[in-house]
């Protein structure tokens, strides 16, 4: 699947294949962590194009109703700031738990 | 995602749509208050509601539009009431404007929540 | 629905009134005019209103939206000359006056044409206000984002 969502930075390549067998310290939470991180990244891209495309349907005068535009466009936002907030979580975790000394 | 489309989103989401079918009508009515023959028409909104609230998929067209009861006909066979139609005007901008407020507000809330209180 | 579309209904109402408020106007200045164009005295004016039929069939009446089933735009449909025979009056003296000494005068109710306009003023105003109100609505929606 695609990832890539225009102006925002990709996880780092090292984080994103932590998918194998947890190694010592308990990283087996990663799992849940990247799925849930994909889930939000694939609902973000169908509502925020589902909001360009009332937004156009709205601007070229299709008979989009204005609140219908609208509430999609909010809750296309508010999709992309809950996934900020779980990639900053798991980017967190991630750091704390590289900084452990072995 | 659920937690983007509550019930209370959802109510209230299908309360805008219902306003909206009910300005077109009243403004309908009130574009044709000296058109003779015409009749006033409303949306049956409080069964629109209660369907919604009872959570069936209510699809555009679906709404029952109904003549009004109890309007008398003038010599041209009109029987808009413009009195009644003002009123209308003014109810549903409210409901309106109350909806979107709370959607609004509900919307901020999600924000500050997924924010966790951080700008 | 979308409120826009409604915006255009209202703005219909107040192209067709305001048709209305000047052909009463007209049929008021010239409620005394005996020699018109074409000759013969000034012959009264009405406007008929009609409603923009909203019924798509077939396929159309699955695509069509709430505000294409039941969003009717008003317009002026036809512009009548009243047939009502002129009002003859007798004034020998008179340059239009015909053969027995009688001239021709519109038939035209002043009281009746000013009740008309008043009609015609108060239902511009009253979309007017459904103007307003639809431009409000559309502004609480839009305040949704902010």
């Amino acid at each position: 699947m695609n990832h890539a969502i225009p102006g925002f930075s990709p996880i780092p390549a090292t984080l994103d294949t932590a998918k194998s067998p947890a190694p010592s310290g308990g990283n087996a939470g990663d799992n849940d962590f990247m799925s849930t991180l994909r889930n939000a990244m694939d609902q973000v891209g169908d509502l925020q194009s589902e909001a360009d495309t009332k937004v156009a349907q709205l601007l070229t005068g299709n008979g989009q109703d204005v609140h219908s535009t609208m509430i999609a466009v909010q809750k296309a936002s508010l999709a992309f700031e809950m996934m900020v907030q779980v990639r900053n979580k798991i980017l967190a975790a991630y750091q704390q738990v590289s900084n452990i000394p072995l | 995602m659920s937690w983007l489309n509550t019930p209370q989103m959802q109510l209230l989401e299908k309360a805008l749509d219902v306003d909206s079918m009910r300005q077109t009508l009243v403004t309908t009515n009130l574009a044709n208050v000296d058109t003779p023959g015409y009749h006033a028409r409303d949306v049956d909104f409080k069964g629109e509601m209660a369907r919604a609230a009872l959570g069936a998929d209510v699809s555009e067209t679906s709404p029952f539009v109904l003549p009004v009861p109890g309007l008398v006909s003038r010599a041209d066979g009109n029987n808009v009431s413009v009195d009644r139609e003002s009123l209308l005007l003014a109810e549903v901008q409210l409901q309106y404007k109350a909806a979107t407020s709370l959607l609004r507000a509900e919307f901020a809330g999600l924000s500050v929540a997924i924010k966790e209180g951080q700008p | 629905m979308n409120l826009f579309r409604v915006l255009e209904i209202s703005g219909s109402a107040l192209l067709a009134e305001r048709m209305r408020a000047e052909i009463n106007a007209a049929n008021l200045a010239n409620a005394e005019t005996t020699r018109a164009d074409g000759g013969g005295p000034y012959q009264k004016m009405d406007v008929v209103f009609g409603a923009r039929p909203a019924n798509p069939s077939g396929f159309g009446m699955m695509l069509a939206s709430f505000a294409d089933l039941h969003a009717e735009d008003v317009r002026v449909v036809n512009l009548v000359k009243d047939a009502t025979p002129a009002v003859r009056r007798f004034e020998p003296g008179h340059p239009d006056a015909d053969e027995q000494g009688y001239v021709s005068y519109p038939a035209i109710d002043p009281g009746a044409e000013m009740l008309n306009m008043m009609g015609a003023a108060r239902a511009y105003e009253i979309n007017a206000t459904a103007i307003a109100s639809t431009k409000n609505m559309i502004q609480s929606a839009i305040a949704i984002l902010t």
